[in-house]
């Protein structure tokens, strides 16, 4: 029975094994399941409701009208029902898990092409500077992208006598040191401090917003989704420009492309010098 | 996706967006409860976004429509402030000659952060370290030397007083230079005096140059009459161009005139039993903060260093 139940068992999520663990186990206390005939049939009775998708054992629950419910089918119901929120909760932690996993990977695999591609830009830039610069035999080139930032570090031996404020008479240790912004691809002074302005509100602004021709709007479409960071929820706009109306006449898509304004309300006025976007879109889009 | 830019004030940020690229549906049926929705499904379970909710309940009848459709999604938009240290150094690894180096160049492209009234925040200044090694790896000597880098250098380049003296960190045209406190141009005589020896002052140009010491190196100083410790002093200039027909104008750039700045290049002689087999190159980068209020920094893009041997 073990090597039964673990083949079946490898066939659904570990929430729903749980749910038909409990269930069988109530089966053989209450008498409905005496023996291995029985217990088989049950369990194969669940697994074929179950499949592999997550959804209730119980999709439907008889009511009378007009009757009075007993004490038992109500426990029943309640019964099912907890076990039944317990596997959506269970679920929806695992496909929120699965996705952040699958950002991750596909953030490391655009920085990965983005390596790539940026080793390779820094070869032929190196040789079309050499071949530009007839004069010079060596060159050393850095355009501080997602490669390694080729500095020194402060272990070598010259380190103690390079980092130094000749001009002010002073070293300068390594909280000084300037940083790579990879995402911006350069070299900027190490930030001290940073402050988040707080944001109270987002809008889509019509008035300066291509208005769809058919309603596409997502579900559960919430633009304060882009208020936090990393949560599995996103916000998408969508805009669909027919081709065709009802009158047969033909479109283009607009040339300029559409156009989304986004407004962000702040709690008052604050001093910001910094924006960080995270857009999640297959296609490349202008922010302006 | 980071975007930095000056230092503003406000209560609401502006983000407009503008999307090209689509899908183009073709053969769409669209119903007030659409029973083909598989291939907008599709789209919107691709752009992170499972189950959609289209349709007009008071539609007469199904549509049949061919479209465009576009998506644009953000996970996350978030607002801050950045605070950046005064100053920040960085060094490159070494440039490794193969033989004796007779001139180095460094072409840089950088941005300095601008005020509100367009004048630079902070300032960047290059130089180069240059390590002189024999046949047998034995260190022959090592030099400093200003090297620079673009034109903005010379823009607002900070004076850095000790005392209530500073030097500039190239020899300029006299008549080029301007001495500020905070972005405010002083005045030679009231506010400043100059001089190319360190020890003696003058208030006009013309006594300047009538008692102008020989050098090399060239250096101009410039005193500072009422320092205010609190304030940022800088100098605008242009160097001086280089001239070897003219005694006065050479750019030697160390006292033993075996390195001289050519325009924007050092050139290198090296004097008998200087044996050099090979030399290393580090190139410093070197920003500094005008404004300590509000510290902001300036973003170097990219930077080629170049060396020839002889």
């Amino acid at each position: 029975m073990p090597r039964y139940i673990k083949q079946f068992a490898s066939t659904m999520p570990a929430s729903q094994r749980g749910q038909v663990a409990v269930l069988l186990q109530e089966g053989g206390e209450d008498g409905t399941i005496k023996n291995f005939a029985q217990y088989k049939t049950a369990l194969e009775e669940y697994a074929k409701k179950l499949e592999t998708v997550a959804k209730p054992l119980h999709s439907v629950v008889l009511a009378k009208a007009y009757a009075m419910i007993s004490s038992w089918a109500i426990n029943d119901m309640m019964r099912m029902a907890q076990l039944d929120v317990e596997t959506v909760f269970t679920e929806v932690d695992n496909i929120n898990k699965k996705i952040d996993i699958y950002r991750k990977l596909s953030h490391k695999m655009v920085k990965d092409v983005r390596d790539s591609v940026a080793s390779l830009d820094m070869a032929i830039s190196k040789q079309e500077i050499l071949n530009s610069a007839t004069d010079y035999t060596v060159v050393q080139h850095n355009t501080f992208n997602t490669l390694g930032d080729g500095r020194l570090y402060r272990d070598a031996p010259e380190a103690g006598t390079l980092f130094h404020d000749y001009r002010k008479g002073v070293s300068m240790n390594s909280s000084y040191d300037s940083v790579i912004d990879a995402e911006r691809e350069g070299l900027v002074l190490p930030i001290t401090n940073q402050r988040d302005a707080e944001i109270t509100s987002v809008l889509v602004d019509s008035a300066y917003s291509t208005t769809s021709d058919l309603d596409v709007d997502p579900a559960d479409n919430d633009l304060t989704n882009l208020l936090i960071s990393d949560d599995g929820l996103y916000w998408v706009h969508s805009i669909l420009k027919l081709a065709t109306d009802s009158f047969g006449n033909t479109f283009l898509p607009p040339e300029q492309g559409v156009k989304i304004r986004l407004v962000f309300y702040l709690s008052g006025y604050q001093d910001i010098n910094t924006l960080r976007l995270v857009p999640f879109t297959d296609s490349s889009i202008v922010i302006s | 996706m980071v975007i930095t830019f000056n230092r503003v004030r406000a209560n609401a940020i502006i983000l407009d967006i503008v999307q090209k690229n689509y899908t183009e549906l073709v053969d769409f049926t669209y119903t007030s409860q659409p029973d083909d929705v598989t291939e907008i499904q599709a789209l919107m379970t691709s752009a992170g976004v499972p189950g959609i909710d289209i349709g007009d309940p008071d539609a007469p009848g199904p549509e049949y429509a061919r479209g465009y459709f576009y998506t644009t999604g953000f996970d996350y938009v978030g607002a801050s402030l950045c605070d950046y240290a005064d100053r920040g150094i960085y060094v490159t690894a070494p440039l490794i000659s193969t033989g004796r180096i007779s001139q180095v160049l460094l072409e840089a492209l950088y941005e300095k952060s601008i005020d509100q009234l367009g004048e630079p925040q902070d300032s960047l200044e290059f130089a180069i370290f240059k390590y002189d090694y024999d046949s047998t790896d034995g260190l022959l000597g090592t030099a400093r030397f200003a090297i620079p880098g673009a034109s903005q250098d010379h823009v607002h380049e900070e004076l850095v007083i000790n005392g209530d003296v500073s030097n500039l960190r190239f020899f300029p045209l006299y008549s080029s230079v301007s001495v500020y406190r905070d972005k405010t141009e002083l005045v030679l005589g009231t506010d400043y005096q100059l001089s190319n020896d360190g020890l003696n002052f003058f208030s006009t140009l013309a006594t300047l140059q009538s008692n102008a010491a020989a050098g090399p190196p060239f250096a101009l100083y410039v005193k500072i009459l009422y320092p205010v410790a609190s304030s940022v002093y800088t100098v605008s200039y242009t160097p001086l161009n280089y001239n070897p027909n003219d005694a006065t104008d050479s750019m030697w750039l160390n006292q033993g005139r075996t390195a001289e700045l050519d325009g924007d290049v050092i050139k290198f002689t090296y004097p008998p039993g200087y044996d050099v087999a090979y030399s290393k190159i580090f190139l410093v980068a070197l920003m500094r903060t005008l404004n300590y209020a509000h510290r902001e920094t300036p973003i170097v893009m990219e930077y080629s260093l170049f060396a020839a041997e002889n």
